[in-house]
């Protein structure tokens, strides 16, 4: 236990020293790194941001239930609790016959013109229940199970605003993974080529360490705390940027753009750096672990 | 006759050995039970070793024991398979067929991770000294302590210790470009033996020394061995060799054709 202690201590001072002899090396790592985040900071915010503001939009996407002529209000209410009982669901409210008139003619009439229909309700027959979803994918699968129901006359939903908002969330979903990719690839490249460097320059040290004895993890552990400060570094540095940035062009667009608030509802700083941050630090640091560990595992069969 | 059948030779054992069949096992049983319990440093027994398959092999066939507190000189032509048996021992290489027993272990059968240990009981010098360049010379023996993960405490008391057995102690704080040949191989004798390693290796150690550097050298290996480590010692360096009068294998065309107690080397 004393020896293992003793050789982590070591590795770690070691890897600190290596940093600071490969001091060219290192700084272009982490400024690759950076780059890598950045991009990827970046990226994550734009992403959470257009989800979100996504799934607003399909918190508005609703479906309309109307049922078949002289239903009771026992067998509307049964349907009511089935509806509710789906986990698509987000909500099920009933609208009655009043209830619906009465907000037809606020919206379509002036107050002089309704008074035309004295107490006549014209939408009678048109008490409803109107649904939103809590996942717009599952509309196709709802209306048709509320079609199968016994009672229900009409349903009323828009097929094409639902597929659009899913396909557009999938296309987002795919991009972002292809991005995240090929940035991770890419810096895993640079910290593998930064591994490659130190270790050509102390291959020679390399082989007399193993020729008196030193274990795999003894020669690996410098380098690899080496790459896991540089991934450390590299994550770091560009949170701050993007923070920044991220309040900045926020209040812009709010600002700027006020005919557009109720659409574009941006997710808070802190609720989008409670992800980013140990996400960052994290890649970062798989980043410089994988980097160095699969670099000088090519160099460890003497 | 194979070393285990010398070994063997005028012995009484009870059941009949066959060769052939579960060596080891008597390897080991010999290994235990000879000379008063004491098992050999080094034991390999039947050891060929060819690098290409179409290639002649560099040793053939070599048997041969190493008790614990001897002075051996493995000697020859270039070309004879000197280097072959050292680096056979450091496992830098396999055998081809044959098996080699370092304090009784069989070698040939150590896993990957199992190589370090191995090479912990060794200590190796090596001609070019091969020391670490950037590191002064106290820090290029404590760095044979630090891979065995001894603590500061233990390096601080250990390495000047050894350093003033190799005469070394004044110049702790010299680079190896500041040193004379003669000095950096007093330095990588200190590496070597820091970790008191049960065999003390050493590949041509005064091959770039001249005369004087190359008899204190040699007079640190005999004081090395006088208190009790094994030392085996390839070269080529004849004078040295008929002057120490120790146990001198004399190899030729990769076959050992010469063992003797206190022999002679000629060319």
């Amino acid at each position: 236990m004393n020896s293992f202690r003793n050789n982590l201590f070591y590795s770690m001072k070691q890897g600190i020293l290596s940093i600071k002899r490969n001091s060219r090396f290192s700084l272009a790592s982490i400024g690759t790194m950076m780059a890598s985040l950045f991009l990827f900071g970046i990226f994550y915010c734009v992403l959470t941001n257009f989800d979100y503001i996504v799934k607003n939009a399909e918190t508005n996407v609703g479906i309309t239930v109307f049922f078949e002529e002289g239903l009771s209000q026992t067998r509307i209410d049964a349907i009511g609790e089935k509806i509710r009982a789906r986990p698509e669901v987000e909500s099920c409210t009933f609208i009655s016959a009043e209830e619906a008139w009465e907000s037809f003619r606020e919206e379509v009439f002036d107050g002089d013109l309704s008074e035309t229909f004295g107490d006549d309700n014209p939408l009678e027959k048109s008490s409803s229940f109107e649904i939103f979803l809590a996942d717009v994918t599952k509309q196709k699968e709802l209306v048709s199970y509320i079609d199968s129901l016994d009672g229900v006359r009409q349903i009323n939903s828009s097929e094409s605003l639902a597929d659009g908002l899913t396909s557009f969330n999938k296309l987002l979903s795919y991009i972002s993974a292809a991005i995240i990719i090929i940035l991770i690839g890419v810096s895993i490249f640079l910290i593998s080529t930064t591994v490659n460097m130190g270790i050509s320059v102390r291959k020679e040290e390399i082989a007399i360490m193993k020729l008196i004895g030193a274990t795999d993890f003894f020669i690996r552990a410098p380098f690899i705390v080496e790459g896991m400060i540089i991934g450390l570094i590299g994550s770091l540095l560009p949170l701050g940027i993007v923070f920044v940035i991220y309040k900045k062009v926020v209040t812009y667009i709010i600002s700027k753009f006020t005919i557009l608030t109720d659409y574009l509802v941006f997710l808070d700083v802190k609720e989008v750096f409670a992800v980013l941050v140990p996400l960052s630090m994290l890649i970062g640091l798989g980043i410089g672990f994988a980097g160095s560990f699969f670099t000088v595992k090519k160099h460890l069969k003497v | 006759m194979s070393a285990i059948e010398k070994v063997m030779e005028g012995k009484d054992y009870k059941q009949k050995l066959s060769l052939d069949k579960e060596k080891t096992v008597i390897v080991r049983e010999l290994v235990h039970n000879h000379e008063g319990g004491v098992r050999p440093a080094l034991v390999m027994d039947r050891v060929s070793k060819t690098y290409k398959s179409n290639a002649s092999p560099a040793i053939t066939d070599i048997s041969f024991k190493v008790q614990r507190g001897e002075f051996v000189f493995i000697v020859g032509p270039s070309g004879s398979g000197k280097s072959t048996i050292l680096r056979l021992l450091m496992k830098e290489i396999e055998p081809s067929s044959g098996n080699i027993l370092v304090d009784g272990k069989d070698i040939t059968k150590l896993k990957h991770y199992q190589v370090p240990y191995l090479r912990r009981k060794l200590g190796i010098v090596f001609q070019d000294f091969r020391l670490l360049k950037n590191q002064n010379v106290f820090d290029n023996v404590a760095f044979a302590q630090r891979v065995i993960g001894a603590d500061t405490k233990t390096i601080k008391r250990r390495v000047p210790s050894v350093l003033s057995i190799v005469g070394i102690l004044e110049k702790h704080q010299k680079f190896p470009r500041q040193l004379s040949g003669g000095e950096q191989q007093r330095v990588a004798l200190a590496r070597a033996i820091v970790n008191d390693p049960m065999i003390l290796l050493c590949d041509e150690p005064t091959g770039n020394l001249d005369p004087k550097n190359s008899w204190e050298i040699m007079a640190l290996l005999d004081e090395i061995n006088q208190k009790g480590t094994t030392v085996i010692v390839v070269t080529h360096n004849m004078d040295v060799v008929n002057a120490m009068h120790k146990r001198v294998i004399t190899l030729n065309k990769g076959i050992i054709v010469e063992d003797e107690k206190e022999g002679e080397y000629h060319e």
